[in-house]
């Protein structure tokens, strides 16, 4: 990943900016919304693309320990996946994230706050996601 | 109700905030995916391409660009060692103004 890191800088004219997108990697909740109401129903579970996140950190990190890059701007937004049903959203992650995990507990969690709920639900999925400006440097 | 990806559009503000104006600038976007991200700023730059090694991904994109991208958009199938080392090869090579990692790091 400091490969990539390395390999960007020589990409960006001497006065180019990068901003890197990337998922804390702490696993993201599954939220039932009903009205005003909001509950979590549980937590994705820890998958590969978790770690790769915090490796993503880590290589930033040494990027700029090693004066490749420093950080001029950084900040956190929240990035949400919303569905009708716990249903629809697990099969969009089941395509599309090849290596979600649903613990069985937060999917049977999910149906029964979506079951017992007055009114309309929906149910998203929340990640906490880092984006960072960079400045390269140059040595 | 379809999934609906971030259609409070915080990604595309993040963005806006720290990159600033995308005005005149040339970028590059490695991890492209599907455009989804792409297709909020395009419209602001000079020129973007965009690297994805997942070819699936990259009809998907190739697909859905809005038709008023088309002239200012080039969206390629490779891996970023294969397009820097295509950028260095060209007199004189290519820079960006801008660089996204966009969730690929």
């Amino acid at each position: 990943m400091v490969h990539a890191l390395e390999t960007v800088h020589g990409l960006l004219k001497p006065d180019g900016r990068l901003i890197d997108i990337h998922p804390s990697g702490e696993p993201p909740p599954f939220i039932v919304r009903s009205g005003e109401r909001s509950e979590i129903a549980g937590w994705l579970e820890e998958t590969d693309d978790f770690i790769e996140y915090r490796q993503a950190e880590a290589a930033l990190t040494q990027a700029v320990s090693d004066r490749l890059f420093t950080v001029e701007r950084r900040s956190t937004f929240l990035f949400n996946l919303y569905a009708d049903t716990f249903a629809e959203l697990s099969a969009y992650l089941e395509a599309n994230w090849s290596d979600a995990v649903i613990p069985s507990d937060t999917a049977a969690h999910a149906k029964a706050l979506q079951k017992t709920a007055r009114g309309k639900t929906e149910v998203l999925l929340r990640e906490q996601v880092w984006i960072s400006r960079l400045r390269p440097e140059h040595r | 109700m379809a999934i609906q990806i971030d259609p409070e559009g915080n990604e595309i503000a993040a963005l806006l905030d720290l990159a600033g104006d995308f005005t005149g600038k040339n970028v590059l976007e490695i991890g492209s995916g599907d455009g989804r991200l792409t297709w909020r700023y395009a419209g602001r730059a000079e020129h973007v391409i965009g690297i994805e090694p997942n070819a699936d991904k990259m009809s998907l994109a190739e697909k859905n660009m809005p038709a008023s991208l088309r002239e200012r958009v080039e969206m390629r199938v490779q891996d970023l060692l294969q397009f820097a080392a295509e950028m260095e090869a060209l007199i004189p090579p290519l820079r960006f103004d801008l660089a996204i990692l966009s969730w690929s790091l």
